[in-house]
């Protein structure tokens, strides 16, 4: 019998977990106890670095991984996450139906095998004042998650300069005043209890955030192919089933948000032109660092043309 | 020969206090800087906070060395107190020789981490290697088993002045 | 079985800690058939953990404090403001600690920082060095069921995500300890009240107090500037560290110049040279625990336990040795994430308050920390203050016995926790 070990950021217990769980039942079960997945959950194994070293020297087998967490092995991976890239969810099922496949080739051929990506919803400013453009922007204390480099560029074009902090001191860095501006989606802000120290919500997509489970081509040597074949199936669907369900959980958020009486803040026309040109210039400064592969955004940016041309 | 011996010696224990000082006052300015701009000057450094975790882990390893050399980890040691002489320097030397196996398999395993490190090309923070940063790991490691080793003849030397 | 002997005979022969925890994880993972290199993956997350930068910075301002004159102005304060006081410098100083660790969690730094300079004090003052070890040693962790404390935001957290047990807030939380913390803190004050019978008292003399006061001008102002600093927004808790090290270090060697800059090298050294001592211990500890999870040892552990049990009374006992056993074994954050959801909904089953849980499973870690053989203070306590480990399991014993009677106070009176909450 093989067992896969995996790491995930999700806490076990909640819903994220139990689909896992459950998938990895099917699994034992359909290869006659064949193939076994044990997870560690809850960050327990570390970040997303510390799960990829791990990785590769064989103590773990996969891990579920960030988009901008697997950009050190694969930078294409991180091309979703672009910030102001799109601007509702529709646009995204658009692009990611024709997308993800390539994305997941390229983790393939980095020795990683992908079973689809998982939604996390999009990053929302969450601020103690209003945010409606740039001006508000500068004023604002701005907390963004370290070594964030694709939004360390974003905000730098901007003219902001976010304060870097340990997630740790989020919570008390809002009470006390040390920062009045977070970026998160609504599930994170509520779990991490973000929301209870903020009354603004600026209502424009800022980043889309996902992650995917992979598992190192290496580990499934030993499996036959039929039973990577129901690896594939089972855990395939178990991530489509977290996706549509994170969208689920996602919506409640924010309306929980709202209910709570968070105002939801519509930004001025010239603060939407103002990040249409902040996402251009983000962009052009990391395709000039090579950080990404230009066919591969331009491929996106054709698409989002496309969809936006035709729903017009 | 002796002479030289101890200058080299006298060298290596400067040396390692002027790194250690080093470390520890660019720690301090760097995090009091960061405080000072971003309430004075509205910006910050943005690879502070990374370069101060590593500094902490330099700090760490440098403060270890010093305590190999001076003999001052942290230890139980609740029986070798009723030993004397030859035999309590025989234990001691026992126990070096554990303590050098445990650091020679750490600052090799470490260097072969490092080595992956600088093969996939990670980095830290925009353009600087991780591997620069984490090489202290089967340094220090390495410098204290040989300093493991090279007690165990001492504490013999030490055993018979007794 | 035979490994495991041993390692302790080497340990009890005088191995440093740090290499015998090293050697468990390695022949750990050797048998497991696990890359070594794990070993040093995880003994890289020192560089990972933002949380670890205040034990260099506040070691140092101790080392400083405790060279210069600083607990002398210190013993003549306390002792001219509250020498009338039975008790009155042991009082201070168990909630100086209190405060210290909620800010700082409890990683042994208040030992190091605090100790160092109520150490000296509480002899100089008359207290028995017993009691004095004692207090350091046991207040190293005494705070972490007060606001802000790290733990307490984890736990709600955690908890929350899992969606079951009604909402448990940051805040539940933080009203949640404050019961819990002051009935230790009270049980603690008592003792040290009978402990410091033969304590001489002196009597009030406001020239004098003023006098004191303006002697220790400079130090008195450090905590104001630093939790003003904090609830200014000024500046975020894990900075409270560098701003103490830089302004004991200008207060004390440009301003009072009691440490010159010629000594100062050498005063960095000591400190260094203690900070290693714990951090490679620490950075050991990461690689034997991640043994442990990775065998999934802990939730075993649980599952053995659970069978175990079928009523509410036996529940909480079991628990309570348990977590006593995990605190010695696993640092207090891999503890919360890992077992708070396997504990959860047994504790739920039983009709146990998630807020209560909460409670009950950060006491018992906060006395982990100071349980014999092996709580990691003991050894930071003994190192610091250069005394044998069997002296500080003596100092301890008794402080550790009152907290565990606490803890079973705390777990079987849930009302002390949640009386101030909602959820009644
Ligand atoms: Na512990
Ligand atoms: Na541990």
């Amino acid at each position: 019998a093989t067992t896969l070990k995996i790491a995930t950021l999700a806490p076990d217990g909640t819903a994220w977990m139990k689909i896992m769980r459950a998938a990895a039942g099917e699994v034992k079960k359909k290869t006659d106890d064949r193939v076994k997945l044990r997870f560690y959950p809850g960050g327990v194994m570390g970040n997303d670095k510390s799960v990829l070293r791990k990785i590769r020297v064989g103590q773990l087998h996969g891990g579920a991984i960030t988009g901008g967490g697997l950009a050190g092995v694969y930078p294409d991976a991180q091309l979703y996450n672009l910030p102001f890239l799109f601007q509702n969810l529709d646009e995204v099922d658009y692009v990611r139906a024709r997308m993800d496949q390539e994305i997941i080739h390229g983790l393939s051929e980095k020795g990683f095998i992908s079973y689809g990506l998982g939604e996390g919803g999009f990053a929302y400013l969450m601020s103690n004042s209003p945010v409606r453009e740039s001006a508000d922007l500068r004023k604002q204390k701005i907390w963004i998650p370290e070594g964030d480099r694709v939004n360390s560029v974003a905000f730098k074009t901007t003219g902001v300069s976010p304060i870097p902090l340990p997630i740790t001191d989020v919570l008390t860095g809002l009470q006390t005043g040390l920062i009045d501006t977070v970026a998160s989606s609504a599930i994170g802000a509520i779990a991490l209890q973000w929301h209870t120290r903020v009354k603004y919500l600026t209502d424009v997509p800022l980043i889309y955030l996902y992650a995917t489970l992979v598992i190192k081509e290496k580990a499934l040597k030993k499996l036959s192919s039929e039973d990577r074949k129901i690896l594939h199936t089972e855990l395939a669907s178990a991530f489509q089933a977290l996706n549509s369900r994170n969208r689920e959980d996602e919506k409640k958020a924010l309306l929980a948000l709202k209910k709570q009486g968070i105002e939801f803040i519509e930004p001025t026309t010239q603060g939407k032109q103002e990040w249409a040109q902040t996402a251009a210039a983000t962009v052009k400064a990391l395709e000039n660092d090579g950080l990404f592969s230009p066919e591969l955004f331009r491929k996106v940016q054709g698409l989002l043309d496309e969809y936006r041309q035709s729903s017009h | 020969m002796e002479v030289k011996l101890k200058r080299v010696r006298a060298f290596i224990l400067l040396a390692e206090d002027g790194v250690m000082t080093l470390l520890l006052t660019a720690m301090i300015l760097l995090a009091v800087a960061q405080i000072l701009l971003r309430n004075f000057f509205d910006s910050g450094i943005i690879w502070a906070d990374p370069t101060l975790r590593m500094l902490v882990l330099w700090v760490s390893l440098m403060g270890a060395i010093a305590s190999t050399r001076e003999d001052r980890h942290i230890r139980i040691d609740l029986l070798s107190r009723y030993l004397s002489g030859t035999r309590r320097s025989f234990i001691q030397a026992i126990t070096d020789l554990f303590s050098a196996t445990v650091c020679g398999l750490i600052a090799w395993h470490a260097a072969r981490f490092v080595a992956f490190e600088y093969e996939d090309g990670s980095l830290l923070f925009g353009s600087f290697p991780a591997w620069a940063g984490e090489i202290i790991i089967p340094i220090g490691f390495g410098i204290m088993t040989l300093r493991f080793l090279f007690n165990m003849p001492l504490r013999f030397q030490a055993g018979e002045k007794q | 079985m035979l490994i495991a002997v041993g390692l302790i005979l080497v340990a009890l022969f005088g191995a440093p800690l740090f290499a015998v925890i090293g050697a468990s994880a390695l022949i750990g993972f050797h048998q497991s058939e696990i890359d070594l290199s794990v070993v040093a993956i995880e003994f890289y997350r020192i560089a990972e953990m933002p949380v670890l930068l205040a034990i260099p910075l506040f070691t140092f301002a101790g080392y400083l404090l405790s060279e210069s004159n600083a607990p002398h102005r210190l013993v003549r304060v306390t002792q001219t403001l509250l020498g009338w006081m039975p008790g009155g410098l042991a009082f201070v100083a168990l909630i100086a600690c209190a405060l210290f660790t909620a800010f700082t969690g409890a990683s042994g730094v208040t030992i190091v920082a605090l100790g160092a300079l109520l150490y000296p004090a509480l002899t100089e003052a008359g207290y028995r060095q017993n009691f004095s070890l004692g207090l350091v040693t046991t207040s190293g962790s005494l705070g972490l069921l007060f606001a802000p404390a790290l733990p307490l935001i984890l736990y709600a957290v955690v908890a929350q995500q899992l969606g079951i047990g009604g909402s448990i807030t940051v805040d539940d939380m933080f009203l949640a300890g404050i019961l819990p913390g002051l009935l230790m803190l009270l049980i603690l004050v008592a003792w040290s009240l009978w402990s410091s019978r033969g304590v001489k008292l002196t009597t009030f003399s406001k020239a004098e107090a003023l006098s004191a006061i303006r002697e220790a001008a400079w130090e008195i102002p450090l905590p104001i500037i630093v939790l003003g600093g904090i609830y200014s927004g000024y500046f975020a808790i894990s900075e409270a560290a560098a701003v103490t090290a830089f302004y004991v270090l200008v207060v004390e060697v440009f301003i009072l110049r009691e440490i010159s800059l010629r000594r100062l090298p050498q005063v960095m050294r000591e400190a260094m040279l203690l900070v290693g001592g714990i951090l490679i211990i620490l950075g050991m500890s990461l690689a034997s625990t991640n043994y442990m999870i990775d065998q999934e040892i802990p939730a075993k552990l649980f599952d053995w336990i659970r069978e175990r049990v079928s009523d509410p009374l036996t529940f909480l006992m079991l628990l309570n040795l348990f977590l006593l056993v995990l605190g010695t074994m696993l640092d207090i954050f891999s503890a919360l994430v890992l077992m708070v959801p396997l504990l959860l909904p047994v504790a739920l089953q039983y009709g146990i308050d998630p807020v209560h849980l909460g409670i009950i499973f950060l006491a018992n870690m906060q006395i982990g920390y100071f349980t014999p053989p092996v709580g990691m203070n003991l050894f930071i306590a003994s190192y610091r203050f250069n005394k044998p480990v069997t002296q500080i399991y003596r100092a301890t014993l008794p402080w550790f016995f009152l907290l565990f009677g606490a803890v079973l106070i705390i777990t079987y009176w849930p009302s002390l926790s949640l009386a101030l909450l909602d959820r009644g």
